[in-house]
C-alpha cells in the first residue's frame, strides 16, 4: 500500500505546487510532462483547476459608495476645499511656529546662555545646610554666597552688623546691643527689637564677642563700628528676618530690666 | 491603482476631501464585498460588514500608517466584523420555517419548497463554500479568488505560512470533491424530474 500511495503523493505534491504558483515556467512545463504519463494525476489536475476557476468568477457586488460616505458625513464629516485649505494652512502655521521657538531656543543657548529661563533658581538656606557637610575652608565661601543672595533679594538690605559696646555676652542678646550701618526701615519709630536666635547661635556670638572684646583695649571708644565678627556680618541679614514682634520684645526687655 | 496613488488618496480623503474617500471606497468594495461574501454566504450581512469597515476606516484615516497597503487594513477590519458578526447571528433557516408555517404562510411543504427553489437560485459555489471548514475556505478565497499571496494571508491570518498551504491544499481538494458531488447530485435530480 505504501509503495502504491508514493507516486500519488509526489504527484499530489506536483499537483499542489503547480496550482500554488510555486513553480518556474520551466518547472511547471516539467511537470506537467511528468504528470502526462499518469491519467489520475491529470485527471484530479482538470478537476481542480475547473474548481478553482469557479472561484474566479466575478461577484455582482452592489455600490455601497454612498450609503459609505453619508455614514462617515455623519461621524466625521467632509471639509469643502475652503476648509481643507485653512485645515492645510493652520497646520503650517504651527510647523513653523515650532520650527521657530526650537530655533530661538537654540539660539540663544548659543549666544546667550544668561537668558536661559531654566537655569537653577539660587537657593541659599539649602546652600548654607549643605555648607555643614563641607570642609572648614569651603565653607565661609558657600555661606558667604548664601548671604549675598539673601541681602541682594530683601527690600532694605543690612550691610554690616557690628556689636555695640554695651553688649555683654552674658546678656541675652538683643538688637540695640547691635548696630546696622544702614539704618532698619521704621527703627526710628519703633523701639529696638528682640532676636530670637537659637542657642548655639547665641553662644557663638557671645563667644566671638568676648574675644573681640578682650582682644581690644579696654576704652569703650575704641571699639564701636568694628564689626563684631564674619559670623555677624554674614548673618546680618537673616538676624533682620528672625525680628520678633514688639509685644514679646517688651516682656524681654521688662525681664532683663528686673 | 499604484501605492503612490494611493497613498495621495488616502491624504486627501484624511482632509477630509470627499471625492478622494468615493475613489478609495470604488477601487476597494467590490473585492471586499466579495470575500466577505464569501466567508459569510449571506448578501445582506456582506453589505453590513463591508459598508461598517470602509465607515471605520475612512473615521480613522489619520491613525493610518502609509507604510502598509490600505487594502490590507481594509481586510483586516471587515474580518474582525465578520467573526463579531457571526458570533452574534444565529442559524435561522428552521426557524424561518417554522415562524413562516405558524403565521399561516401555508403548508409546511409549500414553505420548504420555496425555500428549495431560493437555495437553488442561489450560487452553487457559494454553498460548496459554506461546506468547507472556516480557515479553508478563507484560505481558498483570498489565494484563488483574490490572488493574495501566501505571506499576505499568513499575515491577515496570524498564522505561519505552513499551515496557510496545508489549509489552501485540502481546501482545494475538499471544494473539489464538493463540487463534484453537488454537481452529480443535480444530474440525478435532473434525472428524476425527466
Amino acid at each position: 500500500m505504501n509503495r502504491a500511495s508514493k507516486p500519488d503523493n509526489r504527484a499530489d505534491r506536483l499537483i499542489d505546487a503547480l496550482l500554488d504558483g510555486d513553480l518556474s515556467h520551466s518547472q511547471a512545463r516539467e511537470a506537467l510532462s511528468s504528470l502526462h504519463d499518469d491519467p489520475r494525476a491529470c485527471q484530479e489536475l482538470g478537476r481542480l483547476r475547473f474548481a478553482v476557476s469557479k472561484l474566479r468568477a466575478p461577484v455582482d457586488s452592489p455600490d455601497l459608495s454612498e450609503s459609505i460616505l453619508s455614514g462617515v458625513q455623519s461621524r466625521r464629516g467632509f471639509l469643502q476645499r475652503k476648509g481643507r485649505r485653512m485645515v492645510t494652512v493652520g497646520r503650517v502655521a504651527v510647523a513653523a511656529g515650532v520650527v521657530a521657538a526650537v530655533g530661538l531656543g537654540s539660539f540663544v543657548q548659543r549666544h546667550a546662555p544668561e537668558w536661559r529661563l531654566d537655569e537653577p533658581q539660587p537657593a541659599p538656606v539649602s546652600m548654607m545646610v549643605r555648607s555643614s557637610s563641607l570642609s572648614p575652608e569651603e565653607q565661609p565661601a558657600v555661606v558667604d554666597q548664601a548671604v549675598e543672595t539673601i541681602r541682594a533679594t530683601l527690600a532694605s538690605p543690612v550691610s554690616r552688623l557690628s556689636l555695640s559696646p554695651r553688649f555683654r555676652p552674658e546678656q541675652s542678646l538683643h538688637f540695640d546691643t547691635l548696630r546696622t550701618e544702614t539704618p532698619l526701615p521704621g527703627a526710628a519709630q519703633s523701639p529696638p527689637t528682640a532676636l530670637a536666635l537659637g542657642a548655639p547661635e547665641l553662644q557663638t556670638l557671645a563667644s566671638l564677642a568676648a574675644s573681640r572684646t578682650a582682644a581690644q583695649p579696654s576704652d569703650p571708644a575704641a571699639v564701636p563700628n568694628t564689626t563684631a565678627s564674619p559670623f555677624i556680618g554674614r548673618f546680618g541679614p537673616l538676624l533682620v528676618i528672625l525680628r520678633e514682634t514688639p509685644t514679646t520684645v517688651e516682656s524681654e526687655r521688662s525681664a532683663d530690666e528686673d | 491603482m499604484d501605492r503612490a496613488r494611493e497613498r495621495k488618496l488616502l491624504r486627501r480623503a484624511a482632509a477630509g476631501d470627499r471625492a478622494a474617500a468615493e475613489e478609495c471606497i470604488r477601487a476597494h468594495q467590490g473585492q471586499l464585498y466579495a470575500y466577505i461574501l464569501r466567508l459569510c454566504g449571506r448578501p445582506d450581512v456582506a453589505e453590513d460588514i463591508v459598508q461598517e469597515a470602509f465607515v471605520r476606516v475612512l473615521t480613522n484615516l489619520d491613525r493610518f500608517d502609509d507604510r502598509y497597503r490600505f487594502s490590507t487594513w481594509i481586510f483586516t477590519i471587515a474580518r474582525r466584523l465578520y467573526v463579531n458578526a457571526m458570533q452574534k447571528l444565529k442559524p435561522v433557516y428552521e426557524s424561518e420555517i417554522v415562524n413562516a408555517w405558524q403565521g399561516g404562510g401555508g403548508e409546511p411543504g409549500a414553505v420548504m419548497m420555496r425555500t428549495e427553489i431560493g437555495n437553488n437560485a442561489r450560487d452553487e459555489l457559494q454553498r460548496v463554500l459554506q461546506m468547507l471548514p472556516e480557515d479553508q475556505r478563507e484560505v481558498v478565497v483570498l489565494f484563488h479568488q483574490l490572488d493574495w499571496t501566501i505571506s499576505q494571508i499568513s499575515e491577515h491570518m496570524e498564522m505561519p505560512e505552513g499551515t496557510v498551504k496545508s489549509h489552501l491544499h485540502r481546501g482545494r481538494k475538499r471544494l473539489r470533491a464538493l463540487l463534484e458531488a453537488s454537481e452529480q447530485g443535480s444530474e440525478r435530480i435532473g434525472e428524476v424530474w425527466r
